[in-house]
């Protein structure tokens, strides 16, 4: 069981740490709900009869655990934002310093905009994201596909409005 | 800034993502089998500490009080006491295991469900415990202080006393849910009422 688990969160830890980031703005909260969604991932792991796909799986627990998150008491009021410098983009070759810089940059942006939304917006954003169909956001957060699209035409607007406003175009 | 290009950005964090999780990698399991942080099971714990320390009280009382004149009327308050902790606990556990997990709505609106019917069963066991024990305690300290039950049955002493304990048990049970319970029960529901609202809510 252990060796199930780990497979599955070295092949999907993507998602956990997309997650983490879309719902914290500091680095303690982001290692906090990183590993809370590891914990519920944990839990859940043995009731999961594979009865969807093991994505949708990982998307709805993580997806649970960040949007009802609590931050804990005694840092609710600050402590560092997360440190892009931390989690580095790799160079590769014929890639230059200033093109990783940039690419980080908008990254970070992104993440800061994405985190401006309502959380209930941010779920669905960040699926839409990850390039997930409207069936399979609907499936996941539990609504209808035509809720979806209304919905996500409404985040996508305001998210690229906040983008403008944060200076994307000047990246 | 077309919307591909906004995909594109999302998949590059993926390398921040591999960059992170090989810095964790070899704490994973560790990492998952720790002690959940999250809020029912916050409430889970709140519940079995309630209950420890209504036994830790049965054996402070029995080891101080067991010659004590009224001690049986202390006991068995201490007993239905700890009675009435224990079940919700016990329930409690059932019920976290039973939160859906079909979708994210079901998901939420479980947690919601278990959170607000907790509040209302916390506040109804409160009073009605809280005024037993302010009874007991109030006839241990008076017959401890040398009085007899029927002195303090009478009305120059019974109706100041009645008083002095209802007012006693207001602010008492009013303190406790503005900052314990608010912060416990009351702000998380709340929030998953908002939550849950946000995403059923039909748009245009």
């Amino acid at each position: 069981m252990k060796l199930d688990f780990k497979k599955i969160v070295d092949q999907y830890n993507g998602i956990l740490y997309k997650i983490a980031r879309s719902y914290t703005t500091e680095e303690a909260d982001f290692q906090d709900l990183y590993q809370e969604i590891l914990i519920q991932l944990w839990q859940s792991f043995e009731r999961f009869k594979g009865e969807s796909k093991i994505s949708t799986w990982i998307y709805r627990v993580s997806l649970n655990t960040a949007l009802t998150f609590q931050k804990k008491q005694k840092r609710e009021i600050s402590t560092n934002p997360i440190d892009n410098a931390s989690y580095k983009i790799a160079g590769g070759s014929g890639v230059g310093e200033e093109q990783v810089f940039q690419k980080e940059k908008k990254i970070e942006l992104l993440y800061k905009c994405v985190n401006l939304l309502k959380k209930d917006d941010r779920a669905i954003i960040l699926l839409h994201l990850e390039e997930k169909k409207y069936d399979e956001i609907a499936e996941i957060i539990g609504i209808t596909v035509s809720h979806v699209g209304v919905k996500l035409m409404r985040i996508k607007k305001q998210l690229f409005q906040l983008l403008k406003e944060q200076g994307y175009g000047r990246i | 800034m077309e919307e591909f290009d906004l995909q594109d950005i999302w998949k590059e964090s993926d390398e921040q993502a591999k960059s992170y999780y090989q810095s964790i990698e070899p704490e994973i399991l560790e990492m998952a089998r720790k002690k959940s942080d999250g809020i029912l099971y916050k409430l889970k714990r709140n519940l079995i500490a309630d209950s420890s320390i209504g036994m830790a009280m049965w054996v402070f009382f029995f080891y101080y009080f067991w010659d004590h004149q009224y001690f049986w009327l202390m006991a068995g308050t201490l007993f239905i006491v700890t009675i009435l902790s224990l079940i919700p606990a016990y329930k409690f556990s059932k019920k976290l295991k039973a939160v859906p997990t079909q979708n994210v709505v079901e998901s939420i609106r479980g947690y919601h469900e278990v959170l607000s019917t907790e509040l209302r069963k916390t506040k109804s066991r409160m009073t009605i415990v809280l005024p037993i024990f302010f009874m007991v305690g109030l006839i241990m300290g008076f017959t401890g202080a040398g009085g007899g039950i029927g002195e303090l049955l009478e009305w120059k002493i019974v109706i100041p006393t009645i008083l002095i304990s209802i007012l006693a048990i207001i602010v008492l049970r009013w303190l406790t849910f503005k900052f314990h319970m608010f912060h416990l029960y009351e702000k998380p529901v709340n929030e998953l009422k908002e939550l849950l609202d946000d995403l059923l809510k039909i748009e245009n």
